[in-house]
């Protein structure tokens, strides 16, 4: 195990921004730590890497004790989310800043330095750029930086806060990808920060779902997307509408219609709110047995998919995703009258509260 | 700097402010108005201190300095200058030290107790000094007993020029220190450098600006600080006269030429911090359009 966290608490006077969180992380892994904002995702990094001091629990990086052990004895990089270059530096100073500052016996020499500096913004592609300063950069060359910087003391493990925060979507794209294989090549165990489900889903091996400081699923972003465990989970990842619906005996009603449940267990007559993913939600234009009635209100065909919202008959809105094709084929139009059969619909214990 | 942020957006309307001006009259009424107020308190004033101080000649100006009551002055001035500002460089970069970068109880007091020199009236600032040092005050039976001289000695009048200057150097850095937050020092901390690198190649360079302009602030008001000085001086000529205090010793002894030829030398110190100041802001002000 690289890292390890036992029943960790951290509280910033009366909020509590950890609650006993336990989270092993495997060497070589790449974990993502989701959740929305106030999860706690943040303050959990910031323990790891030594920044903030955690009230209990205990910190363990590659089976040695560091609860009490300062930052930079822990040597980790650590990629700030505003990325926190030193705006007086050029990128090569802003690299060779780890190197310089260690003690004289440990300090290499300056064409060492050199060397190494050269090396790593080779690898950031940014070797044409040593002599510029952080305020001539775009974004996405900032943050490549930043992870030079990081690099640059040779860690064991790279903590990266919102990486790709404040970049826009299409360097976002490009430079996750671009991650994903640098951790790879690298042999590093990263844990980074999101509160974007997809870039979670896409670039993790497993993912930790947090909220409220505490964590609600760990699991491949498979496990997580497809079996989520609780109601929180399934809200916060990807969209999803959720029905109030009815228990009767057996059955279950969706105003008048009786539905099928493929996961009902905790259902009871208490709790009565059902999920169900928009592309599992099917519009079609003859009734059938648990097809319950639904009025299109707005269609939005823009993109691969198109999403149609729609006002089931209770009154409840909804939106369903279906292909351009299918959307021909059924040639729906804003205010028709049809039918939407749910191929899955989760139900989770009524204990559960958000 | 506000003054930086300001000439910003300036240059940034100045094409747009065409459209929405006032009419032509108006405004050379209030250029006329704002040019002609200068000319009579600012340009007026200052033309007569340095006709009136060479009134009696080129020689007697020059004597005017060299008198020694007048170096004896010109060196006590500077040494509370040498004293007084690398003190209040330590004490404003502790106070914005830890009023930017810490949470701790008392902040806001701390922060308000900062501008207590700007709002007291220099006169208190010194006459606080007499009540605590002075023969009649609080320490002074044991201070006598001692033989330590504070008040109507050189002591007392650093201390004075500390108080009241004791604001210009925190002031200046606080704001900037705030703006700038600890993530670039929590990023150095974190690639291992210790507590003093992390000052020094860190938070130094990104409030060098900041320092320079409250030093020299500082400086100017060091140099020419009168009411507070004034009470704790004693005026001893020779011994406890800083320049502004020569300067109405001079004028209060109706030698009026060697008294505006000193206080030229103060008008001087001034223009040469005017040019500082403007320096300075000019840079920081290109150093941060470079950076946005």
């Amino acid at each position: 195990m690289s890292i390890q966290i036992f029943d960790v608490t951290k509280k910033f006077d009366d909020f509590t921004a950890l609650q006993n969180i336990s989270l092993e992380v495997a060497e070589g892994e790449m974990v993502a730590l989701l959740g929305p904002s106030g999860s706690g995702k943040t303050t959990l990094l910031r323990v790891i890497s030594g920044l903030e001091p955690a009230d209990t629990g205990r910190v363990v990086i590659r089976g040695r004790e560091m609860t009490d052990k300062s930052v930079s004895d822990r040597k980790v990089g650590f990629v700030f989310q505003h990325y926190a270059l030193f705006r007086h530096m050029s990128v090569f100073e802003n690299v060779a800043f780890g190197l310089r500052v260690r003690p004289k016996a440990e300090r290499p020499s300056d064409a060492e330095i050199k060397k190494r500096v050269l090396d790593l913004l080779k690898l950031v592609r940014l070797d044409s750029m040593a002599s510029r300063y952080p305020s001539q950069l775009s974004g996405g060359q900032r943050q490549r930086v930043a992870l030079a910087r990081a690099l640059a003391i040779e860690p064991g493990m790279l903590l990266l806060d919102e990486p790709f925060g404040a970049l826009d979507a299409k360097v976002r794209r490009e430079l996750r990808q671009w991650l994903r294989e640098l951790h790879d090549e690298l042999g590093m165990t990263s844990i980074f920060v999101t509160h974007d489900q997809e870039e979670a889903l896409e670039l993790a091996d497993r993912v930790v779902v947090m909220n409220r400081g505490r964590i609600e699923q760990i699991g491949t972003p498979d496990d997580v997307y497809h079996h989520p465990a609780n109601e929180f989970v399934c809200e916060f990842l990807g969209n999803v509408n959720f029905f109030h619906c009815r228990l009767d005996g057996e059955k279950v009603y969706l105003g008048n219609t009786s539905v099928r449940i493929s996961d009902k267990f905790g259902l009871d007559s208490k709790h009565s709110k059902v999920y169900i993913r928009p592309h599992l939600l099917e519009i079609s234009r003859v009734p059938a047995e648990d097809a319950f009635g639904a009025t299109i209100r707005f269609i939005h065909s823009a993109g691969p998919l198109v999403r149609v919202e729609i006002e089931v008959n209770s009154g409840e809105r909804a939106s369903v995703e279906l292909s351009q094709e299918r959307f021909r084929e059924l040639d729906l139009k804003k205010n028709e009258a049809v039918y939407v059969v749910a191929k899955e619909i989760k139900a989770y214990p009524g204990d559960y509260s958000i | 700097m506000a003054g930086a942020i300001g000439l910003r957006n300036e240059a940034k309307n100045l094409g747009r402010r065409a459209a929405v001006t006032e009419p032509p009259f108006v405004r050379a009424i209030l250029i006329t108005a704002a040019l002609v107020f200068l000319a009579v308190f600012l340009m007026l004033p200052i033309f007569v201190v340095l006709v009136s101080a060479l009134t009696k000649g080129v020689q007697f100006y020059f004597q005017a300095f060299t008198e020694p009551a007048a170096v004896a002055a010109l060196k006590l001035t500077l040494l509370v200058a040498a004293i007084t500002v690398p003190l209040n460089v330590l004490f404003g970069l502790a106070a914005a030290w830890s009023i930017a970068k810490f949470d701790f109880m008392g902040k806001k007091f701390l922060t308000t107790l900062i501008d207590l020199p700007f709002s007291v009236s220099p006169v208190i600032s010194g006459l606080i000094y007499v009540l605590v040092f002075g023969a009649q005050g609080v320490l002074g039976p044991w201070l006598q007993a001692h033989d330590i001289r504070i008040i109507f000695a050189v002591p007392g009048i650093v201390l004075a020029t500390i108080f009241v200057t004791f604001p210009f150097v925190a002031r200046e850095l606080i704001p900037l220190m705030q703006a700038q937050g600890n993530e670039e020092e929590n990023a150095a901390i974190i690639l291992g450098a210790n507590g003093w690198q992390t000052f020094w190649r860190v938070t130094l360079p990104n409030i060098k600006w900041g320092l320079l302009y409250g030093v020299i602030l500082c400086n100017a008001r060091a140099m020419g600080e009168f009411g507070a000085v004034s009470v704790v001086s004693g005026h001893i000529r020779g011994l406890t006269n800083t320049l502004p205090l020569h300067v109405e010793i001079l004028y209060n002894e109706y030698s009026f030429t060697a008294a505006f030829a000193v206080s030229s030398l103060l008008m001087m110190l001034a223009f040469v911090t005017l040019a500082l100041k403007h320096f300075i802001e000019w840079h920081h002000l290109r150093e941060s359009l470079a950076n946005h």
